[in-house]
């Protein structure tokens, strides 16, 4: 729960701005490694990092809303949001996801 | 269980992103070995799959499988989670995986003992340097544990407060004897 002179739709924005420019900073980072040929070690070491951060959920401690909803922002990055195959499998057939291709529903 | 990302009890749900990340990667390699076939591809291809499978291969499924392995972990110890919940037996199918993935970073362990002397030479950095990458070889012989002891840290980091959801004080008190281990084995190497 929020405290009361939380405003909940600029914490939202604010916390999914912090994880697009986090996605695009570590995406960007990736893309121009790859064709660099340089070390990606630092951003993974970052990466690393953030994927425990993600799960300190798991713990039944209580966490700050505000705090939850930049892990939440955050759990997209390392889950790899972007390529998820329901973001994909339907561009390349209507009707395609990975409930259809596992058969759970 | 959503408020940790997972969504659904099956695995393969669950790593649906990373298998299908898998499967794109094998993907391109089905196409290179395709383009093998033509003649006009023919020497270019095989020169840089020999290349991929000399350099990159290994590395790369190393470093794979420590992004996945954590969500691994959280995937199959939500099976088990599951399982508690509906006061159900756990059978020795649903906890395979897991104890698999406790053991593996002693398998790597063991890997890296085994391999101690030549670690530092070009063949072998150049088929699994990512399992002590940045790390000095020679400053102190417990040097090589790092990658293992990480593995090892996530894989209690996870499976603690999953399979003991009902004991928050005990989670907090292990984790933070885990993280004051791994800060001392850090100081110390």
């Amino acid at each position: 729960m929020l405290p009361k002179d939380v405003n909940i739709t600029n914490i939202k924005a604010s916390s999914k701005a912090a994880g697009s420019a986090m996605q695009g900073f570590i995406y960007g980072q990736i893309f121009l490694q790859v064709f660099m040929k340089g070390s990606m070690e630092d951003m993974w070491g970052a990466f690393f990092s953030l994927q425990l951060l993600c799960q300190l959920t798991l713990y039944g401690i209580p966490i700050p809303a505000n705090g939850e909803m930049y892990v939440e922002q955050f759990r997209k990055l390392v889950d790899f949001d972007l390529f998820k195959p329901n973001n994909i499998l339907p561009m390349i057939h209507k009707g395609w996801s990975t409930e259809y291709f596992i058969g759970i529903s | 269980m959503e408020s940790t990302g997972i969504q659904s009890g099956n695995v393969i749900y669950n790593m649906s992103t990373f298998i299908f990340m898998g499967l794109a990667a094998f993907a391109v390699f089905a196409l290179l070995s395709v383009l093998l076939l033509v003649k006009k591809f023919h020497d270019k291809v095989k020169a840089k799959l020999v290349d991929i499978l000399k350099k990159t291969f290994f590395n790369n499924l190393i470093r794979s499988h420590s992004i996945s392995y954590i969500h691994l972990t959280v995937s199959f110890s939500i099976v088990i989670y599951l399982e508690m919940e509906k006061k159900e037996a756990i059978n020795l199918k649903q906890i395979a995986p897991l104890i698999a993935l406790g053991v593996l970073p002693l398998f790597l362990l063991k890997v890296l003992l085994s391999k101690r002397e030549t670690l530092d030479t070009l063949e072998i950095r150049e088929k699994i340097e990512r399992l002590y990458q940045d790390i000095a070889l020679t400053r102190n012989s417990w040097t090589i544990y790092y990658h293992p002891m990480f593995l090892l840290r996530r894989f209690c980091f996870v499976v603690i407060p999953i399979l003991m959801p009902d004991y928050p004080i005990i989670q907090v008190i292990v984790l933070s004897i885990i993280n004051l281990m791994f800060v001392m084995f850090m100081g110390a190497v």
